[in-house]
């Protein structure tokens, strides 16, 4: 509600103004869309928040669909977990129509879902969003020793990777020597 | 909390290694051999490296560095001192040196340019393997220096290496070579800067393509040099000269040079400026043309150290090669407006240069400061006379060849309205950005020429502020298409409530005003609601039609109240406004601004919109 606070006032009131006031054009109504993630829980969110999302935009740029049928079909994200797309819907919201600063203090703080934040973030193309969350990723490692960084993003050592890729090597060998005997079995 | 960053697609990678500085790279290539690869997929960088033969390395990032050191201890590996701008780190470094530790951070960090290669402390041998490294990789070398060798002959041995190299900008030797040495430069980087010169002879120089050339301790003679400056007069000789200066102990007052006998200097001539990499200057030196007509300045002076200086001035002057080899540094921000006596001037960010035409040949080019005061600066300017007698051409000629975008002051202050058409036109045709215009209101008030300069303006791109206090026929009509952040109109009976309903400005002050208490409540209703005037921070309006008749939100003018405090606000650039006993009037979506309306012989509505970041509250 507006509110005038009322000043000195000399005069009683003349008649209310008769002065036309110029055409406001007729607002048009918001569409929005629904969403839901591995969960299954529908977020409903306007177009104009869903412009974040270049993947989304794409998919609903020609629809045309009525609020009915956005309804009836919301886009599965069957990928992203249900706290993320939260996350992630909350985002484009508080963002809707607004240019991103260049801090953003609204960025989701759990350093614990990072990792699948920034994978979401990536699939559903959100541009703005992706680079503050690959910021705060290299924001981890600063000033950090090699032992620290190895730690903080989970780095196999020289030895460790070898022993992965040999083990991958034995498996694959493996599983192509099993592939060959059942090829050798069928052929009898 | 841990993050699996290899586990990550590689765009995503490379989005995060893009956030990263050389030293955090540099400490996660030392992680695992598979982060060093994952780096490297990260694309090349256009980061610069830069050696000078010691145990330090350096990565230029834009204008941030950071210094590779050798540490003494283990305990001080990976230690950093971060300083903005300069920045340092203790590494191990390798067993072989410097050049392992080169080939490493250029393989990691994908690097492809060598910003500077010295040869000033260390192993002269750890310099030319990275010389040689450069030549495989064709790498580009933008300056290189010959400083220090424990060997002369080694350097002897490692030249004809450089002529291998990609040297493109700067090569400074001042090493002293044995008496036979001699060397034939492929070619030549833009700038050759060389002590003990006597190896760089006459054919050398003949031959040489860079623009700035300096010898030291030259044995070049008269005649050397006057056969040069002979072949520099000839029509396209030396196209990227700019500046040459010869110091030699062979310069004499024995044979002219150019048909003058040394000293060659003019006391008359005034101190000539030539920017090239930061400023060189000349004075009283003597004017010499060439052929095509571009000028240079040449002083000679004699003594223990006789020298030579030759700048070739005013670039775009010079050729018409030259002068379209400048608009290849593509659009730059610089900014045109024309001034009082018929100038021109160009903004380059604070500096100021003031071009004004002369008839006088002997002027040309003269430069001098600017004995006047300049606007929007408190830097005195430059000015140089120049041979362009149109205004418009010389306009034109400005914008083309500084390709400038953007116009910052159109006005009528020397009353050529023909003119101001004129330049409008050439902004409106070449699509620039006008940041300003202004109509001051001067001897033909009421002519024509102002009411078609109007439909003129209508086209132009004004972004920021629009004046004017030209006093219009009354039945002078306008509409504006769009509107810059301001304007501010005298005698703005023409300016009718359907354009302040629809103005987009943040400011707006109109005087001799004819809008009415209606007008204004009908502007405020509108304004009240959400989404309206988003832009609007600052009303200023002086109309003899407002009175206490009727009510504008429902009040009765005068419109104040003396409880309330003084508010003053600030926006945009240097502009703060206040306001005091006014009365607070609150938009639907909680914006407030605050209404002041007096009455008296010049009754005035004032109103400010205020942002809780831009006010200060000061109860009186």
């Amino acid at each position: 509600m507006s509110s005038t606070e009322q000043g000195t006032s000399s005069a009683a009131p003349a008649e209310p103004t008769t002065a036309p006031e110029s055409a406001a054009a007729p607002e048009v109504p918001e569409s929005f869309y629904y969403v839901h993630g591995k969960d299954k829980v529908v977020h409903k969110v306007s177009a104009g928040a869903l412009q974040h999302s270049a993947l989304i935009h794409g998919m609903i740029s020609n629809l045309g669909y009525t609020e009915e049928q956005a309804k009836a079909n919301p886009f599965p994200f069957e990928n992203i977990d249900g706290d993320i797309l939260q996350m992630v819907v909350d985002w484009c919201n508080q963002h809707k129509g607004k240019p991103t600063p260049p801090e953003d203090t609204n960025l989701p703080k759990q350093k614990e879902k990072l990792f699948d934040l920034v994978l979401a973030v990536n699939y559903l193309e959100i541009k703005e969003l992706l680079t503050y969350c690959c910021k705060q990723v290299a924001m981890m490692v600063k000033g950090k020793s090699p032992e620290e960084i190895r730690e903080i993003w989970m780095i196999p050592t020289d030895a460790e990777d070898e022993a992965a890729e040999k083990e991958a090597k034995k498996r694959a060998g493996k599983e192509a020597a099993g592939e060959t005997a059942a090829a050798a079995g069928d052929a009898k | 909390m841990p993050i699996a960053l290899l586990k990550f697609p590689t765009d995503l990678l490379r989005e995060v290694f893009k956030l990263c500085d050389p030293f955090e790279l540099y400490k996660l290539s030392k992680c695992s051999k598979r982060t060093q690869k994952s780096i490297t997929l990260g694309g090349a960088k256009d980061w610069k490296i830069s050696f000078y033969g010691g145990n330090e390395m350096l990565i230029s990032v834009d204008y941030s560095y950071y210094y590779f050191n050798q540490a003494m201890n283990p305990e001080d590996y990976f230690q950093t001192n971060l300083g903005g701008y300069t920045n340092h780190m203790f590494i191990e470094f390798p067993v072989e040196g410097g050049f392992d530790l080169f080939v490493y951070l250029t393989n990691t960090f994908g690097i492809r340019t060598i910003k500077s290669l010295q040869m000033m402390y260390g192993s002269f041998a750890n310099v030319s393997k990275v010389a040689k490294f450069s030549i495989e990789r064709n790498m580009e070398t933008e300056s290189f220096g010959i400083g220090f060798a424990q060997d002369v002959q080694d350097v002897v041995n490692f030249m004809p290496m450089l002529s291998q190299m990609n040297i493109t900008q700067l090569l400074e030797c001042s090493l002293m070579f044995p008496p036979d040495f001699h060397f034939e430069f492929v070619k030549y980087p833009s700038q050759i800067c060389i002590r003990n010169s006597s190896w760089f002879n006459i054919n050398q120089l003949q031959d040489c393509t860079s623009a700035e050339v300096r010898l030291y301790d030259s044995i070049l003679s008269n005649q050397d040099l006057n056969a040069f400056l002979q072949t520099w007069k000839n029509a396209g000789a030396f196209p990227n000269l700019r500046l040459l200066l010869i110091q030699s102990r062979k310069i004499d007052n024995q044979s002219p040079i150019l048909g003058m006998i040394p000293p060659i200097v003019n006391v008359n001539n005034p101190r000539i400026r030539v920017l090239v990499h930061g400023y060189d200057d000349i004075i009283n030196a003597v004017r010499v043309t060439k052929e095509d007509g571009t000028i240079g300045w040449l002083k000679v002076e004699l003594g223990i150290y006789a020298s030579l200086e030759f700048l070739i001035y005013c670039l775009s002057k010079c050729s018409k090669r030259v002068r379209k080899s400048i608009t290849w540094r593509g659009p730059r921000n610089w900014k045109i407006r024309h001034g009082k006596s018929k100038t021109t001037w160009v903004r380059c960010g604070e500096d100021q240069y003031v071009f004004k035409h002369t008839i006088n040949p002997d002027e040309y080019y003269k430069t001098s400061l600017w004995p006047y005061s300049a606007i929007f600066s408190n830097i005195q300017p430059l000015s140089m006379f120049v041979d362009i007698a149109e205004r418009g051409d010389l306009f034109n000629y400005l914008l083309d060849t500084f390709k400038i975008t953007i116009v910052e002051l159109l006005d009528n202050c020397d009353e050529d309205i023909e003119f101001l058409r004129q330049t409008s036109s050439i902004a409106i045709d070449k699509n620039m950005e006008v940041e300003q215009v202004n109509l001051y209101d001067l001897k033909n008030p009421r002519g024509r020429d102002a009411v078609d300069f109007m439909s003129v303006m209508n086209q132009l791109k004004i972004t920021q502020s629009f004046y004017c206090c030209i006093e219009f026929p009354s039945n002078f009509q306008h509409q504006f298409t769009t509107y810059p952040n301001e304007i501010c109109v005298l005698n703005s009976t023409w300016f009718k409530i359907g354009q302040l309903l629809n103005c987009t400005c943040v400011k707006i002050e109109l005087i001799g005003s004819v809008l009415r208490n209606q007008d204004f409540d009908v502007f405020f209703k509108k304004w009240k609601k959400t989404g309206t005037y988003p832009n609007l921070r600052w009303l200023k309006i002086a109309s003899k039609k407002i009175d206490n008749q009727s009510t504008i939100l429902e009040i009765v003018p005068p419109i104040t109240n003396a409880n309330n405090p003084l508010i003053e606000a600030s926006f945009g650039y240097n502009d703060s406004f206040e306001i005091s006993k006014a009365v607070r009037i609150t938009k639907d979506d909680g914006t407030e601004g605050w209404l002041k309306v007096e009455l008296g012989n010049w009754p005035k509505l004032k109103f400010l919109v205020v942002k809780p970041e831009s006010v200060n509250v000061t109860n009186t």
